[in-house]
């Protein structure tokens, strides 16, 4: 058995670490008998099938690693700024596609039922009619304010879905700002947002952490790079490649940038937090932190069909406002998992 | 991860100006019907540039807040080199409303859309219309922009003289470049 908490270089970087999460995550590490032998069945590290026990019980866990083991549901979402939904449906069906509506996450979205060729080689999508994205996450945008006009930033932006939604729901007349560091996914970020033809959009190629914006923003997205254990159905290899030490850094890489979320916006402005994972870690417990440190910070409702935050966990009572916050489960919404958060900053 | 500094856009200069206005009007397009704004921004070590026509509103941003300094901004005219211009997919959707208006078109039929994304020639069988030779937007039957190509009449030994378009930019780029 690997030791997964000590990491040799990041002692130091472990001693600052939240206390209640270090305690969290030792008792995950130190997984149960049942979470380890289902994490040997499905493939999982035993810290993360602990983790899920605790979260939804061990009869929801198997409902929970029974749906990651099928495949992901392929959804699009299309571009009502240049095609009637319709009109787009009728032409994909009349190549043999078959799509069914999925109103519940998005009015543009539409699950893939059969594809004679695949979604991304239509003449359709080379005309950015449609961008090819998970129902979970086309949902996150609807949980925004987006004025019109306005000033909004996506401060981790790329492949471009929330960033090219945010164009759509605007009719490109609020100002984006798009952010992203990788210089590889920047391209693809580019790349889209062009072919689904919008225009009023700024990209910069820096780590948002860098940027010194102050109370600018009508509307902050923060789509946190996450260790994606929401998306196992789609990359199960995430079943091993995190171990603990991975979540505790990322939980704090997203505590940072969620206070930079809110330095950037306007006061009065919401900030919605968003985190491709079923980890507590990396959604309800940053945004406890938040409420611990922020007192003019607060939660509303996201309007979205998701399940109520958890606000307990290995018997720690979490912020009782964090309820409004909501979860999508793969067995329950049948997509990605995904954790959403509304915040506004108040005057 | 280490993160450069990003390029600095500057307003386009006359001689710039001149190149791009000249690639308008030899479609047949006014220039004032290819762009509001011209702006470029250099591109270090690189033999060309990446020309814009942002908004009010970008350009407001990038003069209060960024110093004139981003990775790319809208709308995205093409690329600039030397003394030549490379249109973008998203300049062909923009003017491919003019095509009615007899400006440097080529209509192809559903075959010759299916050859033209593959980035492949398309004969003239596969040609519905076309005003004249040279560089043209190509669209299909139904008025979508396909990408932009040179119309150019060829000798060719077992089939005489013949119409042939060929492909300078086609959307099936995005696919063909991976994403």
């Amino acid at each position: 058995m690997p030791e997964l908490w000590k990491h040799p270089t990041e002692q130091s970087w472990c001693r600052e670490l939240d206390n209640m999460l270090r305690i969290v995550l030792e008792r995950a590490k130190n997984a149960s008998y049942t979470a380890r032998k289902l994490a040997e069945k499905y493939g999982y590290l035993p810290y993360m099938i602990e983790r899920y026990i605790e979260m939804l019980g061990q009869d929801n866990v198997l409902d929970l690693l029974e749906a990651n083991e099928a495949p992901l549901p392929e959804t699009i979402r299309c571009n009502d700024y240049l095609i009637d939904c319709n009109k787009l449906k009728n032409r994909l069906e009349e190549k043999g596609f078959r799509l069914t509506p999925i109103p519940q996450f998005s009015r543009y979205g539409y699950r893939v039922d059969y594809a004679p060729i695949s979604v991304g080689a239509t003449h359709e999508y080379l005309q950015g009619y449609y961008y090819v994205q998970g129902a979970s996450s086309m949902s996150i945008v609807h949980a925004m304010d987006l004025p019109v006009p306005g000033t909004i930033i996506d401060m981790a932006a790329a492949p471009g879905g929330k960033s090219t939604q945010i164009l759509q729901i605007t009719r490109d007349k609020s100002l984006l700002v798009a952010v992203e560091k990788n210089p590889r996914r920047i391209k693809s970020l580019r790349s889209n947002i062009q072919r689904m033809r919008f225009s009023n959009y700024i990209l910069l190629r820096r780590d948002s952490l860098s940027l010194g914006f102050s109370n600018l923003f009508d509307s902050v997205l923060l789509d946190a790079p996450s260790t994606g254990e929401g998306i196992i159905r789609k990359d199960p290899r995430r079943k091993k490649n995190r171990n603990i030490w991975d979540l505790a850094e990322i939980h704090e890489l997203q505590v940072k940038m969620l206070k930079k979320a809110i330095e950037f916006a306007k006061p009065s402005a919401s900030i919605v937090y968003a985190a491709c994972s079923l980890a507590a870690e990396e959604g309800e417990f940053v945004i406890n932190r938040i409420l611990e440190e922020y007192p003019n910070i607060e939660i509303e409702p996201h309007g979205l069909i998701a399940s109520p935050a958890i606000t307990e966990y290995f018997g720690f009572m979490l912020d009782d406002r964090i309820k409004n916050c909501g979860r999508y489960w793969p067995h329950i919404h049948g997509y990605e998992g995904f954790f959403v958060c509304k915040l506004r900053k108040k005057k | 991860m280490q993160v450069k500094k990003e390029k600095m856009i500057r307003k386009a200069s006359s001689s710039e100006k001149m190149i791009i206005d000249g690639f308008c009007s030899s479609i047949g397009v006014e220039p004032s019907r290819c762009y509001s704004h011209l702006y470029v921004l250099d591109i270090p070590r690189a033999p060309f540039k990446d020309v814009f026509d942002p908004s009010p509103s970008v350009l407001l941003f990038l003069k209060d807040h960024l110093e004139w300094n981003a990775y790319s901004i809208g709308f995205y005219l093409g690329i600039l080199g030397k003394n030549k211009f490379e249109p973008s997919l998203l300049l062909a959707h923009k003017l491919v409303r003019f095509c009615p208006e007899n400006i440097n078109c080529v209509t192809l039929n559903p075959e010759g859309e299916k050859y033209f994304l593959y980035g492949r020639p398309v004969f003239g069988e596969n040609i519905v219309s076309y005003n004249s030779l040279g560089p043209v937007l190509v669209e299909n039957t139904l008025r979508e922009a396909l990408g932009w190509g040179r119309l150019v009449s060829e000798d060719n030994t077992k089939y005489g003289r013949r119409l042939v378009l060929r492909p300078v930019k086609d959307l099936g780029w995005y696919l063909r470049k991976g994403g």
